[in-house]
């Protein structure tokens, strides 16, 4: 069972009364197991197919013959198979979409068969805080459907582990949670209110499970039918509370508990250009802003940027914006965030690299960070502050010589790993792009210079030509690159 | 630290076996001392108060009848310091002469003067060479003398055990007989050729500061001040790989070293010294690849050897270097920077308070490598970023001098609700004044004039203002001696 169904867990819980009961039978039956064999990229040989692995999960079946489940079910999947709870039949299944920043998929089968007699399960609305609910699905401990019970104990804005990186509404439930319940759905008087998709590992927190609820779900439905997932859209900004009375005071606001201060605006984000530091953000869409930003949204307290989660990119948000004691109405066009994804793992890619004269670069991210875990303070510092100091608008990613093939040409160049590229040959390098095509450009020899490294890396260009066959046979590197694309380019 | 020198205390008074020879090094007790010290630290996460007192001890060699020598670790942020006879266990308290952390050397003074005229000083011997025979005196429990013969090793500059810089070390091939019981002075044909403060029980190898180091210490402190040992302030990387030499147009045996980075304001800059420079020779000793040269008492030895012990602040240096085409002689006038003077002090300054100041509950402190050490041994890489990022580029960022101060806490008031949760911010101005030390920040505060509020603006771009009303300094003051029981709001110097 790869590692991370082990990490993400799911629920499951019933409901009491007898129109429940009968709902759930019917439920049931459209509860499916999936199996999956993946390839897990190993990032310390990226020119290698990765580790082979295998794992299950649960999904259900929805309208338009579709099988919705986790993305985490189903990322880096080779080889989906499909399982009715009443048949040992197995159909093949292929990902139509994926939402990997909010933990979400569909699956199609090209077996029509495989839809026979069962129902699409409907989706319901967000269910009230300490009503019950039941979770289905296969997890571990047995072949056959588990149910499980249990209330809703919580409604709020959380981490979404499958990305590492996102955060989106998501309900608490107080049921047993396994690993294999994942992409199994949450029922209340026979509708979907949520998918399980995450538990807290350990013995930190106890009858803790989480799921992902409607609001998120149908967003995703909604994106993908113009037959693409684009994704969430960003504001790109920081914001601070406004709880403090003499900051109020001095702003000229009222002791209203209104109000959320700006403290950055990202360029290239959404806001650039139409929201700036020390702007006071007093509602949007006509919700007032509370001084802690949270806001009132279909009866619950819920952060602001909860209106913006349920838009698309493209859409428009309209901020009460009181700046200079004016106040005015700010229109920002949504938009997504690319300067943010290096800080989320990746799936269903080919890891980017490039091999040169055995040293093999590679960009900087959060896949990075978890396979080298590296220690260099001035690595640690160029992860850390990519965003902070706006790194990314000269340069898109960060380059990394993360490992040396040994061979007689590069034995003295160790003090270089786990440094970011600066420059090559005088040009500066902002992409893996940049860099395969400053080392193909002719030249006598290549003067690589690091961020934090005080003298340069010198690579002679006949001995690098001469070295090539040799490194790759040596190393086994079938392809010495995989250039892919950069953040900002997809 | 702190563990590994009460271990050795521990070891110091327990170790009872292994009796010495009768008579031999009995004649070393008059001369050799017990330094009872207790100290106590300062809390740099809690400038305003001190933490719990402890007892360190360890050897001192009688020098003079008012000087004694210890390791510069046992007298830091001591607050009573006592000599005993190790043979029949008078006592009396000594007073720090002076200290130097970055070479763990002190040298404190016994206060009674007949305790003082009963002492047998004992003389220095210049050096030792490699093959010379050493003696190691140690003590037992009971003050029984335990002697231990080795030999001399070799010499090489390294950091020693307890300093904070490179410095010319003896390595000594001896099996002690008691062990390492701490600070063991060793002598040769009755003179002091060095102090241990590392023993390697499993190499069977003493690291002594030796007495070059020692004498440089002394030195120093003859016209009445003490300056330390000198810096030059760059860096340097061997030049070892092909390519690179290549790249560099230098010949295969051509010596020298490549120059990688020079601390502005220091001896190297002023002389004109360039990063990317290739030093070839030091006062006419030729550099090699490695970084060594051939000194004619030791054999190859580090570079830094000839900035450091063989030399005094004020002294002059001549440096070959070469620069592209041109060939260029420095002249650097070596010169030291006191530790505290570093943008952000180094964690071995001690014995001062944390600089801090408290206002609107707001609590402002110097960066220090002490204030980042609080996040533990690996504090590089578990203390927040933001802050090991201005420590590891404090040169790039300010003039010497100058220093960094962050905002570590706000104690909640009723004044500074909302920021209750801000931490470790960089202060950058004050009322629109740049701030380079905490005196900044009073000075910004008291000398505002009539103005409504008080703004702290922070480097970092994500974080508020600060907004302190003026007029509620003083209540929040008060509040913060009332409820938080601290009764010292600032410390300024």
């Amino acid at each position: 069972m790869p590692k991370l169904f082990r990490s993400l867990f799911a629920i499951l819980l019933v409901a009491g009364s007898l129109r429940g009961a009968e709902a759930l039978d019917q439920a049931l039956r459209s509860v499916v197991r999936i199996q999956s064999t993946t390839m897990q990229p190993d990032l310390t040989a990226p020119w290698n197919v990765g580790r082979m692995a295998r794992g299950t999960g649960s999904g259900f079946v929805i309208e338009g013959q579709r099988v919705m489940t986790n993305a985490h079910v189903v990322s880096n999947a080779r080889f989906l198979g499909l399982q009715r709870p009443d048949s040992p039949r197995i159909f093949p299944a292929t990902v139509a979409f994926v939402a990997h920043d909010c933990d979400l998929a569909i699956l199609a089968v090209e077996d029509g068969s495989f839809f026979d007699g069962l129902q699409p399960l409907s989706f319901g609305g967000v269910p009230r805080l300490d009503s019950a609910v039941a979770t289905i699905g296969y997890p571990i401990g047995g072949q056959r459907m588990s149910v499980t019970r249990g209330i809703v104990s919580r409604i709020e804005f959380q981490s979404y582990a499958h990305s590492g990186l996102d955060a989106h509404l998501t309900i608490q439930t107080d049921a047993a949670i396994n690993p294999g319940n994942s992409g199994g759905p949450v029922v209340q008087d026979g509708k979907v209110v949520g998918v399980a998709f995450q538990g807290i590992p350990g013995a930190m927190a106890q009858n803790t499970g989480y799921m992902i609820p409607t609001p998120v779900i149908e967003r995703f439905l909604a994106d993908i039918k113009d037959g693409r997932y684009d994704g969430y859209p960003e504001l790109a900004i920081s914001t601070f509370n406004l709880l403090n009375k003499p900051a109020r005071d001095r702003l000229g606001l009222p002791a209203d508990n209104l109000g959320l201060l700006v403290t950055d605006v990202q360029p290239q984000g959404a806001c650039d250009g139409l929201l700036q530091r020390d702007d006071v953000l007093l509602s949007i869409d006509g919700h007032p802003i509370m001084s802690d930003g949270q806001i009132e949204l279909g009866g619950e307290r819920l952060l602001m940027v909860e209106v913006v989660e349920r838009k698309f990119i493209g859409d428009t948000v309209v901020f009460g914006v009181l700046r200079d004691g004016k106040q005015r109405e700010v229109k920002v066009t949504l938009k997504g965030a690319w300067f943010y994804r290096y800080r989320a793992r990746e799936y269903d890619t080919l890891p980017r690299y490039l091999v040169f004269a055995g040293l093999v670069f590679q960009p900087l991210n959060l896949d990075f960070m978890r396979t080298y875990q590296p220690k260099d303070p001035d690595l640690l510092d160029a992860y850390e502050f990519f965003i902070d100091d706006c790194v990314y608008v000269e340069r898109p990613e960060l380059l990394v010589l993360s490992s040396i093939l040994a061979d007689p040409i590069n034995t003295q160049l160790n003090r270089f790993t786990m440094s970011v590229v600066e420059s090559v040959n005088g040009q500066p390098i902002g992409t893996l792009a940049q860099l395969d095509a400053a080392l193909s450009a002719p030249a006598e020899r290549y003067v690589i210079t690091f961020q934090g490294a005080d003298w340069p890396l010198v690579l002679e260009a006949d001995k690098v030509a001469a070295a090539h066959d040799r490194i790759a046979q040596q190393y086994g590197i079938a392809k010495d690159k995989n250039l892919g694309k950069a953040l900002n380019e997809e | 630290m702190k563990t590994s020198l009460s271990l050795a205390v521990a070891l110091l008074l327990l170790a009872c076996h292994l009796p010495a020879a009768p008579g031999v090094g009995g004649s070393y007790e008059p001369s050799v001392l017990r330094v009872r010290v207790t100290r106590q630290s300062y809390d740099f996460i809690r400038p305003w108060q001190k933490e719990s007192p402890e007892q360190v001890g360890g050897l001192g060699v009688v020098l003079g009848p008012d000087r004694i020598l210890v390791p510069g670790w046992l007298l830091a942020d001591a607050t009573l310091v006592e000599v005993e006879r190790i043979g029949d266990g008078s006592r009396c308290e000594a007073t720090v002469e002076c200290v130097d952390y970055t070479a763990n050397l002190g040298l404190i003074r016994p206060k009674d003067a007949d305790f003082a005229q009963a002492l047998k000083p004992l003389k220095i011997r210049d050096m030792a060479k490699r093959g010379d025979r050493v003696t190691a005196v140690q003590f037992e429990g009971n003050g029984t003398p335990s002697i231990s013969e080795g030999t001399i090793k070799g010499a090489e500059v390294a950091v020693p055990p307890g300093a904070h810089s490179s410095f010319l070390v003896y390595r000594v091939a001896i099996d002690l007989e008691l062990g390492n019981t701490g600070i063991t002075p060793f002598f040769r044909r009755g003179k002091l050729i060095g102090l241990m403060v590392g023993y390697d029980k499993s190499g069977s190898t003493a690291t002594l500061i030796p007495s070059p180091v020692i004498q440089h210490f002394l030195t120093d402190l003859e016209d009445g001040s003490y300056d330390g040992f000198p810096l030059a302030g760059f860096t340097t990387v061997a030049i070892r790989d092909p390519q690179f030499r290549r790249y560099l147009g230098m010949e295969n045996g051509e010596p020298g070293v490549y120059v990688t980075g020079v601390v502005p304001g220091n001896p190297a800059a002023k002389a004109g010294l360039q990063k990317a420079d290739i030093l070839v020779s030091v006062d006419h000793y030729t550099i090699d690849r490695h970084g060594q040269y051939e000194d004619p008492n030791y054999g190859p030895l580090s570079l830094s050897y000839l900035f450091s012990t063989r030399r005094q602040a004020g002294e002059k240096v001549i440096c070959t270097v070469r620069r592209g085409e041109e060939v260029l002689e420095l002249t650097m006038t070596l010169d030291y920077m006191a530790r505290d003077d570093y943008p952000v002090p180094a964690a071995y300054v001690s014995d001062r308070p944390p600089r801090f100041l408290i206002a609107g509950g707001f609590v402002f402190q110097q960066l220090s490598d002490s204030l980042l050490q609080m996040w533990g041994d690996d504090w590089e890489t578990k203390a927040p970023r933001r802050l090991t990022r201005i420590a590891r580029h404090q040169w790039d960022l300010l003039q010497p001098g100058e220093h960094a101060v962050v905002l570590t806490r706000a104690l909640p008031t009723p004044e500074n609700i909302g920021y209750e949760n801000l931490a470790f911010l960089a202060v950058e101005t004050v009322n629109g004044k740049a701030v380079k030390s905490v005196r900044d920040v009073a000075d910004a505060i008291q000398n505002a004039g009539p103005v409504q509020y008080h703004v702290v603006h922070f480097a970092e771009s994500d974080a508020p203002d600060l907004v302190i009303p003026a007029g509620t300094m003083d209540l929040a003051d008060r509040f913060v001696r009332e409820r938080y029981g601290i009764s010292q709001l600032m410390q300024l110097d």
